[in-house]
């Protein structure tokens, strides 16, 4: 009864609707309490296809003269990712056993199948197939100045700069639902509306990143190399799944999806299965025409519209020293800082437990009772690295490597 | 190596979200990254194999897929 979603099973939608028309192929998710999930890809994001379509030109030079060898160079690459998902089209049915419950021993009594068998489902969620086809470019340009300053020591200095345009769709189908303050706030904005650029964000201009390093060959002390770095990187946002980005909105996704659970008591309040059942599916409609409602079960996500790309600071410091007997010893430290990360947070998360019901808890239950999967660049992340090595550096001979613990770090 | 890793989240790039979404600062602890400690030993030994080599010196197909 599983398959992976890749076409084996031929297409049954068990009840009418409950598959997105644009599923070609298998069934839908069906999940009984103590059973593994049958049905076409339980995960239900197959068929998935994706292309990355990259195309890249870079140029880089370099120009020595007298103790300085400068190098510089840049880059454009057109981004061009294609995705088709499954995603929420293929919908599912959930048994729980909640219908075959003894009333006066609930917690122990139940069966999942037996639900099945009598055809009263404790859920039911549809949704839509998610398709898109995003552009972006990204520029960027260094120069840097390898400076042997004297005969030891060697300095590095350099400059690098991006920007990476956001993404947009070729058929406008984006939509953004705006979190930041100002007069967009709680504003759900389809791509082609003026009050935003076409891909409902601004891109990040202060991509500058500084390079420095340096190597010293210690005097009067044979063999002994310090060097030392500080640098600045940034990241692109393709890392977000195609779920997660401004695509995924209605009404170019889960337009018309609903997601109900039964009351867990009630058999009236199970969704039952008939041969008469119908999940209607609404015609679709334009980003222009969409009417974001409190009711509204799809989901929405929302991304910063002066969107700050993640940027990390490293720094490094090593001390390389050759020993006798052909050892070499050495240590590295390197720190990393990150900021600006992107991270998925819920937009719209309940506030603290204070009787009321969920819904009532969300901070824009009057705007929407999703919970609003916000796209923040607030993430944070700090690593440091304290790595000793001792190896042997003759050449075609046994050779072996050491890493061991030789100091202490505190968080 | 030693080494320490702390975030506000490790997987919410896609899939997960910050467990409070008020307090970012509430989200700050040990990565999935972090690996306080690891101990390493490696070695390369040359087989005595192919030309010039205890076995097969004169097989040149050992020479050129072992020496």
């Amino acid at each position: 009864m599983a398959d992976v979603g890749a076409g084996i099973m031929p297409r049954d939608e068990i009840i009418t609707g409950l598959l997105d028309p644009k599923i070609t192929a298998g069934m839908p998710g069906v999940s009984v309490q103590n059973f593994g999930g049958i049905g076409s890809e339980a995960a239900g994001n197959s068929p998935l296809s994706k292309t990355a379509g990259v195309f890249d030109v870079a140029e880089n030079m370099i120009w020595t003269h007298s103790k300085h060898m400068v190098s510089f160079g840049g880059e454009i690459m057109w981004i061009r990712p294609n995705t088709q998902a499954a995603s929420g089209g293929r919908g599912s049915l959930g048994f729980t056993g909640a219908f075959t419950e003894l009333p006066n021993n609930r917690s122990a009594t139940g069966e999942g199948l037996a639900d099945m068998l009598l055809g009263v489902a404790n859920s039911v969620s549809t949704g839509s197939v998610i398709h898109s086809e995003e552009r972006g470019r990204y520029y960027a340009g260094y120069v840097n100045d390898q400076w042997t300053s004297m005969q030891n020591l060697t300095l590095n200095f350099g400059l690098r700069y991006e920007y990476l345009t956001p993404f947009r769709d070729t058929q406008n189908r984006m939509a953004n639902f705006v979190m930041d303050p100002g007069p967009l706030y709680l504003q759900f904005v389809p791509a082609g509306d003026s009050r935003l650029p076409r891909a409902l964000m601004y891109g990040d201009k202060t991509n500058y990143s500084p390079r420095v390093g340096m190597a010293y060959k210690v005097p009067h002390v044979q063999d002994l190399t310090i060097r030392s770095s500080f640098g600045i990187f940034f990241a692109q946002d393709q890392g977000s799944g195609v779920t997660s980005r401004l695509s995924s909105n209605p009404p170019f996704y889960n337009y018309g999806a609903i997601s109900e659970s039964s009351d867990q008591l009630n058999v009236s309040t199970g969704f039952t299965l008939s041969s008469s059942t119908v999940i209607p599916r609404p015609t679709p409609v334009s980003g222009s025409a969409f009417v974001l409602v409190p009711t509204f079960a799809g989901g929405l996500t929302s991304w910063p519209t002066h969107y700050k790309n993640g940027r990390v600071q490293q720094w490094s410091l090593s001390v390389q020293k050759k020993l006798p007997w052909d050892m070499l010893f050495e240590t590295n430290y390197v720190g990393n800082h990150g900021v600006h990360l992107l991270a998925r947070e819920q937009g719209n998360q309940p506030t603290v437990l204070n009787g009321a019901t969920v819904q009532s808890r969300r901070p824009l239950a009057a705007v929407t009772q999703s919970p609003s999967t916000a796209l923040a660049s607030g993430m944070r992340l700090s690593t440091r690295v304290f790595r000793p090595n001792l190896k042997n550096v003759l050449p075609r001979e046994f050779l072996f490597e050491i890493q061991s613990p030789m100091g202490m770090l505190s968080t | 190596m030693i080494g320490d890793a702390l975030d506000t989240c490790d997987t919410c790039g896609n899939g997960d979200t910050m467990q409070n979404t008020y307090n970012h600062a509430a989200n700050w602890g040990t990565s999935e990254l972090d690996v306080r400690f690891r101990y390493t030993l490696d070695g390369v030994i040359e087989v005595p194999v192919g030309r010039g080599k205890l076995f097969l010196a004169n097989q040149k197909m050992a020479s050129v897929v072992l020496g």
